[in-house]
């Protein structure tokens, strides 16, 4: 407990060290270039959770361009009360890295042979992570505009559903054109 | 308690951070705009998809038999799906052109590709313009996968359909274009913005390659060896082994009311391209017995299907045209005659002309699987009748076959035509009870 609540006295006291921090001038702006970048080391576990049991695309004016004859496709819980699914993404001991620069040389990667001179980009390095889903029934059903008389194709269920970052072999590049 | 002095601590502290922004004035914000569009080189990795089980039920099961039934393919653990981008894997020789026996440098050129998106207007409204990328993506584990009908979602009580390995399937993109924009509902060029998509898809090469697609038998006392059905070396090309080129393709999805009820509705508006298919080898109990070479496969516009449900259980029409000039099936040396062959076959609504002349031979229309205009879907469910679990598939067909000339060993044994097909019932049942 101890050790969580001085993680998080941290990250709050962090914001606070930009107050001591002066202006940039735009000449001192003007020799700022990228070859620097930050690395963030998450030691530990980092999960995120997200849950639902409900998920419709709405067609307003359906096949036949009238309103009122849209209809609902649907994901949906077969179970009262619903019950959730679950997607946790968890990242162990991971490192993500941002970098901003200009190219004015040719590059050691051959991925980014592509990026013209002169172009700015932002180079990141993903982590690795797993995403695992726990994935309760669901019904694939069609509904009408008024999400009633469903007709349902058939109940899912998925287990031990996993997704995963396994290797990172290159960085990603994103620039504009 | 330290629950709460975490989330006071937060709660004061974070709106500070927003006081030491500065405002932007309209001057600085008048030089920013919309005119460009993102790049992005997406980087090479493995990424993986697996799961232990996936169960699909109808819980009302067939007609006559109320019991439910359930669908369980499991032991996918590994089942591993990944490799973006073909970069790195095309300088380590493993691509589909290595494959073929095609030069990799004509295929792929040299130097990547990026990633670009943007967004714009033309004259049917605003559109999201992708400029694809290279990339391949593989599956890299998919062995024996167990299928089978169950009495629930775990499997258990279930009738064995078979084991199915799928351990080298490579989707290979080399560039293109997509646009993604509402659809175009009232047929006139015009968005109406009031829900559908609708793709356009130009000038987009890509191959599709399997290595190995082997259906087992699921009895444990057959001979290893002895029990399969092996089918390798699947691609699609354009007739030379080079890329099969997506020159102008128009599909749209909607959702909507129609005969009755709510139904998703996909639709091929276009799809021009020159495509055939191969299959380097057949293997049955071990031993080869051919190989076959399809095409060019001719699609007509406007082909649909159509999808829904009835109380339980999948509701299906696929209507669609199509003309094959050659369905070669090879199993000796060809240019000695070893082969059979279909030549010009045509899938379509109805025929005219005179059956034993293929020159007077006109189609029209759509061929039919499952009839909704009429009431009679295709349909899939799964059920029991209390001994045995299965699936039941009824296909109605309605439409024109004809072939006009069959070849064995070489040797024409003229045109086949069935039309005015109207086959209202057409039930299987997978193991029969």
């Amino acid at each position: 407990m101890k050790k969580n609540f001085a993680i998080v006295i941290f990250i709050c006291i962090l914001p606070v060290a930009a107050f001591a921090m002066d202006a940039i001038d735009d000449i001192e702006m003007d020799n700022v270039t990228g070859s620097t970048g930050i690395d963030i080391f998450l030691a530990g576990t980092l999960e995120i959770q997200a849950s639902g049991h409900r998920l419709k695309y709405f067609d307003y004016d359906g096949l036949s361009a009238q309103a009122g004859t849209g209809g609902y496709l649907a994901l949906d819980s077969p179970h009262d009360p619903p019950q959730d699914s679950t997607l946790s993404l968890k990242l162990v001991n991971a490192k993500f890295s941002i970098d901003v620069g200009t190219k004015n040389s040719v590059f050691d990667s051959p991925n980014a042979d592509i990026i013209p001179f002169d172009t700015s980009f932002i180079r990141v390095e993903l982590p690795v992570f797993t995403a695992n889903l726990t994935f309760n029934d669901f019904q694939f059903q069609m509904e009408d505009n008024n999400e009633a008389n469903a007709n349902t194709m058939c109940i899912i269920q998925l287990t031990d559903l996993a997704f995963a970052i396994e290797h990172v072999y290159s960085p990603m590049y994103i620039y504009t054109h | 308690m330290f629950k709460y002095i975490y989330l006071f601590l937060i709660i004061i502290i974070f709106p500070l951070c927003v006081s030491a922004m500065v405002p932007m004035s309209d001057n600085e914000m008048s030089t920013v705009t919309g005119q460009t569009g993102i790049s992005i080189i997406i980087p090479d990795i493995d990424f993986g998809v697996t799961m232990t089980r996936l169960s699909l039920t109808d819980k009302d099961g067939l007609s006559g038999y109320p019991n439910p039934a359930y669908l369980v393919i499991d032991n996918i653990d590994h089942a591993t799906f990944g490799n973006f981008n073909i970069g790195t894997k095309m300088a380590m020789g493993d691509t589909v052109a290595h494959k073929i026996g095609v030069d990799p440098a004509t295929i792929y050129g040299s130097g990547f590709q990026s990633l670009d998106i943007d967004v714009g207007t033309d004259g049917s409204g605003s559109f999201i313009n992708i400029e694809l990328p290279k990339m391949q993506l593989y599956t890299g584990d998919f062995d024996d996968v167990h299928i089978r009908v169950a009495d629930n979602q775990n499997g258990d009580y279930g009738t064995d359909l078979g084991y199915l390995s799928l351990p080298g399937l490579y989707f290979e993109g080399i560039g293109g274009n997509i646009k993604i924009r509402p659809e175009d509902i009232d047929g006139l060029g015009n968005n109406t913005g009031n829900g559908g998509i609708d793709f356009q898809i130009t000038n987009t090469p890509f191959y599709l390659y399997n290595e190995k697609l082997i259906i087992r038998d699921a009895d444990p006392m057959t001979t290893a060896g002895q029990d399969a059905l092996e089918l390798n070396q699947f691609y699609l090309h354009d007739g030379n082994n080079n890329p099969f080129i997506m020159r102008d393709g128009h599909f749209s999805l909607n959702v909507g009311q129609q005969y009755g009820k709510t139904w998703l509705k996909l639709k091929a508006h276009k799809w021009e391209g020159d495509l055939y298919a191969n299959l380097g080898e057949m293997k049955w109990c071990g031993t080869q017995f051919g190989r076959w070479e399809i095409g060019r496969i001719i699609q007509y516009p406007d082909a649909h299907t159509y999808i829904s449900g009835h109380n339980m259980g999948l509701d299906l029409e696929i209507s669609a045209r199509l003309d094959i000039e050659n369905i070669y099936y090879i199993y000796g040396n060809k240019s000695n005659g070893e082969y059979n062959n279909s030549h010009m076959v045509h899938a379509a609504g109805s025929f005219s002309g005179t059956a034993s002349n293929p020159s007077t031979w006109s189609f029209s229309g759509n061929l039919k699987i499952g009839d909704i205009a009429n009431g009679r879907p295709a349909t899939l469910d799964f059920g029991s009748n209390g001994t045995s679990n299965m699936l039941a598939i009824n296909l109605p067909l309605k439409g024109a076959l004809g072939i006009e000339s069959i070849q064995l060993g070489g040797t024409d044994f003229g045109p086949v035509l069935i039309h005015g097909m109207n086959i209202k019932t057409f039930k299987i049942n997978i193991p029969h009870p």
